[in-house]
């Protein structure tokens, strides 16, 4: 099992390598730090100067890329242009803790709702509780995260502000003062985040038990004389389990690229803005840096999926 | 490599009575077959009309609509729905009935751009990794790993602000991350549809690989391709939108719904209607869509059977 | 016994009938099925796939979908099966009827060892719990011939061959000693030679333990050594029903004739297998008359015209057919 997950973590390197690479090039190619400056009167040529020495501008893309590879390696993960040339492992470390208290109710909710809803609904099948979960999971996949987001503003900032102390666009932002000020602050936009994956979960995990629902073994133990509820909570739940998993690896991706947009709606202060701010004006130090957190995160999450199937599924082995 | 059983979540095999009309109906014709089953979702028709109605209000309203998309009017700034204005007035005192048509007309445009040009790839890339397998299928899953990993948003929008913000070329932006699915699909389906026995029968006879492809595999996947690019067509919307809200898509003076609840959302506590109105469009179109794909789907593959 | 000598049968079933609620209207699988079944008696349900056997039997025991609708009686030891609640149902399962079912494959669940899921036959019934019903599901898999039991029981599905998973599955159906045993195509996935085996598995089981069988399969050839009367079944009916001599050397029905004309035998001197033409009727397309007719190589007019009646044609052997005397004797056709 070590023996696979060291393979895995090596040949998901290549992979890594040329999405980083392209994600370098492109923020590279599509902004410069120095268009900055052409329009600053009062700057000086050693201003000039020090960006391109910080940037290596002067060498081609691919150069800067292997440069930027060796430093960040070193642990050196460079200043970002963007944020007045913090160093960016300070921001990197501030802001990616704040997007986690944003990300991780909102995994942790969905897993959860994901496979209740998903569940209930199919051992509903064509009943009221089953259209209900249904009809609110195809609205889910019709909606857009920004107009759901932007909905509830209309809802918790319009109508009903005493709630969530939402103002409309420039929000509530993110309070940590006390437990109760962070869950006033986290309640919207952990909801907007998972409310469209929800649907698709939902949807997902009602089909996979649809189907263990018709499978043989569960007409067998039922034979055997197991009551419905045990068929439930044994066999059909246990099954059950590896498609919830499948899920995990998903939804860690799809949270994050959800941020981008929550967190713009919400103002809060995580990657999400950051990282377009940041792709925008070629800070490329800041972007790679959360580029990569990102990608290695979703690597991470496979592998811990592929890692749980073999917990779960005797049928499966690693060698 | 994980050895995985093919199918961890196994069905029950019990014949279904569809299975048994098949073969008492086989003189149907197979397309009139999936016309029924289409038929059966209420839902899939409804959604087709709401669908062919906004269609037409997009393409043919603007004709009855006194205002044009572009016309600046100061004096009519920002205000509410009225008579005159059905939909309100943005801060340049444009009509936003005629630019939410408009801007309907743009993302329905660019939705089926995008879904015909990533199945498109899709079909292509899916078709060659599948028969060709060992190099070529190596070379494609390697580009899908790497699709799947890089931050997409971040570089459509990127890819957007480089190329410019017309509305082909952000289809054929959004396309270009979008196709990943239907090379799933077509490879799969090539995989299977290879080893029966009149392709191999066709290619015992010589046929060389990209006429097997063409008249024999192809054929097979048109029911497939046309749900894939239902779903797709949704997925484009939502997208497009969502680059059109971060002001990453279509540049003023044009417009797209997403576009316009990125204006709206700055008056968000005075008007929301000028949100909920964009935002309601994107809604119905996206839930019609996705009711026709459904049915289409399970019209094309009974068995998948969602209703 | 006492239900033998009472006289009174241990499945008593009259007139059952099944249809299942479709999108394209009621689909009748199964149309007025009647038999007894004695204690310790064996009896074979034989018919093309399609026919309604599975249908039937999970019936008896609840366990087929909300969408099918039940009709008839079933009597098992004096009780009625048809509409007894849940609960009791479940204490019967497993417990007084087992059930082993076609495909070895797809039966056991995966996840779980087949030791636990032999013991959990025991354990929903309160027999045995926890070691001593690991322990005795290794017994039950030594008594079917499944080597080192004692390992096997660690062991998952996936890692027994396929009759190797057919002989476990007999031995959780055993495993609480039940009255009657419904084997439905349990041989159907295997091997030929793997068939025999683990028909031998199964008669020597019943020759231990005494329960009685119904066998149901579509392969005729199967049913000689294992049971003593057979009903053929034909589009949801009974179309022919006798004793195993009355079946195999005087078939009356053209159906049962035609499945005998299919089927290899040592004693066919024409040495060569007739297929029966045509395909079974769809359920909601059911021909107005005989369901077999227009398959039937002697149909007349009536048979398009009504179903026939199950009728008496020797002792303890009848036959539905309009054409009753005129269809030729199977010694006629087979020669
Ligand atoms: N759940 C169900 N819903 C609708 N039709 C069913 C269902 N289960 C079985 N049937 C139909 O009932 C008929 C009899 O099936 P079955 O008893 O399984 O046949 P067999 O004789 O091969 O065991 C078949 O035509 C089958 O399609
Ligand atoms: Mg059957």
């Amino acid at each position: 099992m070590f023996i696979f997950a060291v393979r895995r973590i090596v040949t998901a390197i290549p992979v890594l390598l040329v999405a980083t690479f392209i994600t370098f090039w492109a923020t590279s190619a599509v902004s410069n730090p120095l268009d900055r400056l052409a329009t600053c009167q009062t700057c000086s040529q050693q201003a000039y100067d020090r960006l391109i020495d910080l940037y290596d501008l002067d060498q081609p893309i691919p150069q800067r890329y292997v440069s930027w590879i060796g430093d960040f390696v070193t642990g050196d993960m460079g200043q970002a242009t963007s944020q007045g040339e913090r160093p960016v492992s300070e921001i990197f470390w501030e802001r990616g803790l704040n997007t986690i208290l944003l990300a991780a109710p909102a995994f942790v909710l969905l897993t959860i709702v994901g496979a209740v809803t998903g569940v209930y609904s199919a051992l509903r099948q064509y009943k009221f509780g089953d259209y209900a979960v249904t009809s609110v999971s195809y609205l889910g996949l019709a909606m857009p995260t920004f107009f759901f987001g932007l909905l509830l503003q209309v809802v918790f900032a319009i109508w009903i502000p005493q709630w969530f102390g939402v103002k409309p666009f420039w929000s509530s932002g993110m309070h940590l003062e006390s437990p109760y000020q962070y869950l006033r602050s986290v309640t919207l936009p952990v909801l907007t985040l998972m409310f469209v994956l929800l649907a698709g979960d939902s949807r997902f995990i009602r089909a996979a038990v649809l189907d263990i629902k018709s499978a043989d073994y569960i007409r067998t133990a039922r034979a055997k004389g197991v009551s419905n509820r045990k068929v439930i909570t044994k066999h059909l739940f246990r099954n059950a389990m590896i498609p919830i998993v499948t899920l995990w690896s998903l939804n860690a991706a799809a949270l994050f690229s959800g941020s981008i947009i929550t967190e713009t709606i919400f103002s809060w202060p995580g990657y999400g803005r950051l990282f377009l701010d940041a792709a925008f004006q070629g800070d490329v130090d800041l972007t790679m840096a959360i580029a990569l957190a990102i990608t290695v995160l979703v690597v991470l999450m496979n592998l811990l999926a592929d890692l749980m199937y073999g917990v779960l599924d005797p049928r499966i082995r690693y060698d | 490599m994980t050895d995985v059983i093919e199918n961890p979540i196994v069905a029950g095999a019990s014949p279904s009575i569809e299975e048994s009309q098949g073969l008492a109906e086989k003189s149907e014709s197979v397309g009139r077959q999936a016309w029924e089953r289409f038929r059966r979702h209420r839902l899939a028709i409804i959604g087709t009309v709401v669908l062919i109605v906004l269609a037409a209000a997009f393409w043919i309203g603007p004709f009855f609509v006194s205002y044009g998309y572009e016309e600046v009017n100061i004096i009519d700034r920002a205000q509410g729905p009225s008579w005159d204005h059905p939909f309100g007035t943005d801060d340049l005192g444009r009509d936003l009935l005629a630019r939410a048509l408009r801007g309907g007309q743009f993302s329905l445009r660019i939705a089926i751009f995008t879904a015909v040009l990533a199945t498109s790839i899709g079909l292509v890339m899916g078709a060659i990794s599948g028969y060709f397998a060992g190099v070529a299928d190596g070379a494609i899953n390697f580009v899908i790993n790497v699709l799947l990993t890089l931050p997409a948003l971040v570089l459509l929008a990127l890819l957007g602000r480089e190329f410019g913000a017309r509305p082909n070329t952000m289809a054929v932006i959004i396309a270009l991350i979008s196709w990943l699915r239907a090379a799933r699909l077509v490879r799969g389906q090539v995989l299977s549809l290879k080893e029966m026995e009149y392709v191999q029968a066709a290619r015992a006879a010589g046929a060389g690989p990209f006429r097997i492809i063409r008249t024999h595999l192809v054929p097979n996947l048109v029911g497939i391709l046309l749900v894939e690019v239902t779903l797709l067509a949704g997925t484009a919307i939502i997208l497009e939108s969502t680059l059109s809200f971060l002001s990453l898509g279509v540049q003023p003076p044009d417009t797209t719904l997403g576009t316009l609840i990125a204006e709206g959302k700055s008056t968000l506590d005075v008007r929301p209607s000028r949100v909920l109105i964009p935002g309601g469009l994107v809604t119905a179109i996206i839930l019609s869509i996705n009711f026709i794909g459904d049915a289409m789907r399970d019209a094309v593959d009974p068995k998948s059977g969602i209703e | 016994m006492a239900d033998v000598k009472t006289g009174e049968p241990l499945l008593s079933v009259k007139d059952l009938t099944v249809s299942f609620k479709t999108k394209k209207g009621m689909a009748a699988a199964v149309r007025g099925v009647s038999f007894d079944l004695a204690a310790g008696e064996s009896m074979a349900i034989v018919g093309e796939s399609g026919s309604g056997k599975s249908v039937s039997s999970l019936a008896l025991l609840g366990l087929l979908p909300r969408s099918a609708e039940i009709t008839g009686s079933a009597v098992f030891r004096g009780e009625e099966l048809i509409g007894m609640s849940d609960k009791k149902l479940q204490s019967l399962r497993g417990r007084k009827i087992a059930m082993i079912f076609q495909d070895p494959m797809t039966a056991f669940n995966p996840l779980f060892t087949i030791g636990d899921q032999i013991a959990e036959a025991m354990e929903v019934h309160g027999l045995a719990s926890g070691k001593e019903a690991l322990s005795k599901s290794a017994d039950l898999l030594e008594m079917v011939g499944v080597p080192e039991p004692g390992r096997r029981i660690h062991q998952y599905p996936h890692e027994f061959s396929g009759g190797m998973r057919q002989r476990a599955m007999i031995a959780m159906a055993i495993a609480n000693k039940p009255d009657l045993l419904i084997a439905d195509e349990p041989t159907t996935a295997l091997d030929v030679t793997i068939q025999a085996q683990v028909m031998e598995v199964l008669a020597d089981i019943r020759g231990e333990t005494g329960a009685a069988m119904i066998l149901i399969t579509h392969d005729l050839g199967l049913v000689a050594g294992s049971a003593e009367r057979v009903q053929v079944m034909y589009g949801g009916r009974v179309f022919e029903r006798g004793t195993i001599r009355s079946i195999f050397y005087d078939p009356r029905n053209p159906y049962t004739q035609g499945l005998l004309s299919s089927m290899p035998r040592v004693d066919n001197e024409s040495d060569r297998l007739v297929p029966i033409v045509g395909t079974p009727p769809s359920l909601l397309a059911m021909p107005a008359g005989c369901a077999f007719g227009p398959r039937c190589q002697y149909r007349g007019e009536v048979c398009g015209e009504r179903p026939a009646e199950l009728a008496e044609v020797g002792i303890d052997h009848a036959s539905r057919c309009h054409k009753g005397a005129e269809i030729p004797r199977w010694s006629e056709v087979s020669a």
